[in-house]
């Protein structure tokens, strides 16, 4: 952990308003992007990155909480709670529509092409197990480091590389398989 | 090998990721192309999900604000939600040690003598030769006399409680209450009735739908007291398993079974406050389609087509107003609907229900109602239907239009008043498709119904002082 996350924990544990606020506004992007980058939906996502820091909140109430790294902390809880999303959304038998695919302002061609493009390959990576999903998206998606995605998801740097190298292959099998299925 | 290859992919990905041209990285690694490439192919597709939409300026304030409201809200000391905790420090607030308690007794006695003499001094106080009777009556359960009295008393309550706050952690405490009547009940040998199960999900569906009023971290607050509580409660009255009768086990189980998706529902409400407000104090689109959403209380409103297979397992905390067309087999379990359009369906509808408007039932489906609150019946009900009617009934019940099968909306009391039911049967097997001829109404004035096919100006218009436990088939 570095000093600033040190000194900021130590403040966080005296429930320090203005701590708080910088955890937050140093982190909030950086974990709305990694949740949306699943999950896919704005609604959602803010959902789950206000529960990430509602949990955050909680754990320091407990006297819990980070107490090596304040950023894998929050990488995982944001993981567990992406997780527990899915596992709800499995539950339901359809999704919801998307009103909002294409925006006006656009060109809604091109958009809506994007969309479903973003679309399939996040419909892909929710086929990869938890830990390949992590993986993937730290590493791709956040641009993590192999030893700043071992931290977050307590692997060693071996084991991240191959979670990295099935992931793909088991995201190249997914998304072949979605392009036969495409209509000419 | 293989990790030598894990190796190399790594290094070629690293390599992609720094802008480098896949050719390039292949041209590097010339016996590796044919595992190489597909991957790199596969991991250059990812860019597809680094675009990322934000949500508008206002809404990230607003998630901002939350969040330091939610600060403010774990910083301060929570609420304690017992009745006799808040009247404990209350008490100890105006009369900080005043009442000196003799050495001789042990800690925990002396404790509990100086709350009861507080207690006795401030009721006293309060309500004079009354405040026996209320101190009484608190302690009352459903089979006691004074218990309108206990009611009475929580009413006032609950009035008094001018924020959604408040309301929401009486509705809860009032729910704690209610479980607990039901357990202490089941330990004397007593059935829970109907009403207590009424009452029961009453404070519940108050208690959700006032929470959802509150500003985000209050919310979440409320919800993590109801996850408690209700978990509590729900494993409580699930451990009834031995020395109690058939019927107060079936009760007891159906209370802890309500009590424990509800306190899984204010989980996912911690977790997902937007979609918990939307659900219990929102309305979903008009038109449109609607999707199956289950364990989920809504509000929905407006018009529209409900397709498909599905289970609707509501918690539902606030009305629906339905005027949706519904086809396929659906599963509709809940609280308070309106039915106010066409129904063509095969549909088995149970627990409590409001329904409300004029409509169109079709197809065979078996509707169990447990009435527990008003009944306002205007449908058309065509082919085979089998309703069961058990439960209590109050308000007004108006009219059904029955045709062929097995269907009596004819209920009608005075409205206003309660009708204690007696303690529920089991429902009734449906009857096969295009059977049922079959009926058994105690309502005095019902109007026989016609088994002979569709005739939809056939018009009950009932009376009966006692609705409970009916069956209709």
């Amino acid at each position: 952990m570095n000093d600033r996350d040190q000194i900021q924990l130590q403040q966080t544990r005296a429930f320090n308003r203005d701590a708080l606020a910088a955890i937050y506004d140093n982190y909030h992007q950086a974990i709305y992007r990694y949740i949306y980058r699943q999950v896919g939906e704005v609604d959602a996502t803010r959902d789950l990155t206000s529960a990430v820091f509602h949990r955050f909140l909680q754990a320091i109430k407990n006297g819990r909480g980070p107490n090596k790294s304040l950023k894998s902390w929050l990488y995982r809880t944001a993981h567990n709670l992406v997780i527990d999303h899915y596992r709800r959304q499995k539950h339901r038998q359809h999704a919801p529509l998307k009103e909002d695919l294409i925006d006006a302002n656009d060109n809604p061609v091109t958009l809506a092409e994007q969309r479903i493009s973003a679309d399939i390959v996040r419909a892909a990576l929710q086929h990869l197990t938890p830990d390949q999903r992590q993986v993937i998206t730290l590493k791709f998606l956040e641009g993590l480091s192999n030893q700043e995605v071992a931290e977050i998801t307590n692997k060693p740097i071996g084991a991240v590389k191959s979670l990295q190298h099935r992931a793909l292959a088991a995201l190249q099998r997914r998304l072949a398989s979605s392009e036969e299925r495409m209509p000419l | 090998m293989k990790t030598d290859f894990t190796d190399a992919l790594d290094q070629a990905l690293n390599h992609l990721q720094t802008g480098e041209a896949s050719s390039k990285i292949l041209a590097a690694n010339p016996d590796l192309v044919e595992n190489l490439a597909p991957l790199l192919e596969t991991g250059a597709s990812l860019q597809a999900l680094r675009a990322v939409e934000m949500p508008s300026g206002q809404a990230l304030a607003a998630d901002r604000r939350d969040f330091l409201d939610e600060i403010s809200a774990f910083a301060s000391p929570p609420v304690p939600i017992s009745f006799v905790a808040r009247l404990k420090g209350w008490m100890d607030h105006f009369f900080p040690k005043q009442i000196p308690t003799p050495n001789v007794a042990p800690k925990e006695q002396r404790q509990m003598s100086a709350l009861l003499i507080k207690t006795v001094l401030v009721f006293g106080m309060i309500f004079g030769s009354a405040g026996g009777a209320a101190a009484m009556a608190a302690e009352s359960l459903p089979n006691s006399r004074l218990y309108p009295l206990k009611l009475a008393m929580e009413n006032a309550h609950l009035s008094m409680a001018d924020t959604p706050a408040k309301q929401a952690e009486l509705h809860l405490e009032l729910t704690q209450i209610r479980a607990q009547e039901m357990a202490e009940l089941a330990q004397q040998g007593n059935t829970p009735d109907a009403s207590t199960m009424t009452r029961l999900q009453h404070h519940l569906e108050q208690a959700f739908i006032q929470a959802a009023q509150t500003p985000e971290p209050v919310m979440a607050g409320l919800l993590l007291q109801a996850q408690t509580i209700l978990e509590t409660q729900a494993q409580n009255l699930g451990k009834f398993q031995e020395h109690i009768n058939e019927p107060t086990h079936t009760a007891l189980q159906k209370a802890s079974q309500l009590l424990h998706q509800a306190g899984q529902e204010a989980a996912e409400g911690i977790e997902a406050p937007k979609v918990f407000r939307a659900h219990h104090s929102g309305s979903h689109p008009s038109g449109g389609q609607h999707y199956p959403q289950p364990g989920y209380g809504s509000a929905i409103t407006g018009t529209g087509t409900i397709t498909g297979t599905g289970v609707y397992s509501h918690l539902h905390q606030n009305r629906h107003n339905w005027q949706h067309n519904i086809t396929g087999t659906q599963t509709i379990s809940g609280t308070n609907k309106q039915h106010q359009n066409q129904h063509h369906s095969r549909q088995t509808i149970s627990d409590t229900l409001i329904l409300t408007g004029t409509g169109t039932i079709t197809s065979a489906g078996i509707y169990s109602y447990q009435h527990q609150n008003q009944y306002h019946w205007q449908h058309n009900i065509t082919n085979t239907q089998s309703l069961t009617h058990t439960g209590a009934m109050s308000g007004t019940h108006d009219s059904g239009n029955c045709n062929n099968g097995n269907c009596n909306g004819n209920m009608q009391s005075g409205g206003g008043g309660e009708h204690h039911a007696s303690p529920p049967e089991a429902p009734s097997e449906p009857p096969a498709m295009g059977s049922g001829n079959n009926h058994n109404n105690d309502c005095q004035d019902c109007q026989a119904p016609d088994n002979t096919g569709s005739h939809p100006d056939n018009h009950h218009d009932d009376h009966h002082d006692n609705g409970g436990n009916k069956k209709h088939r």
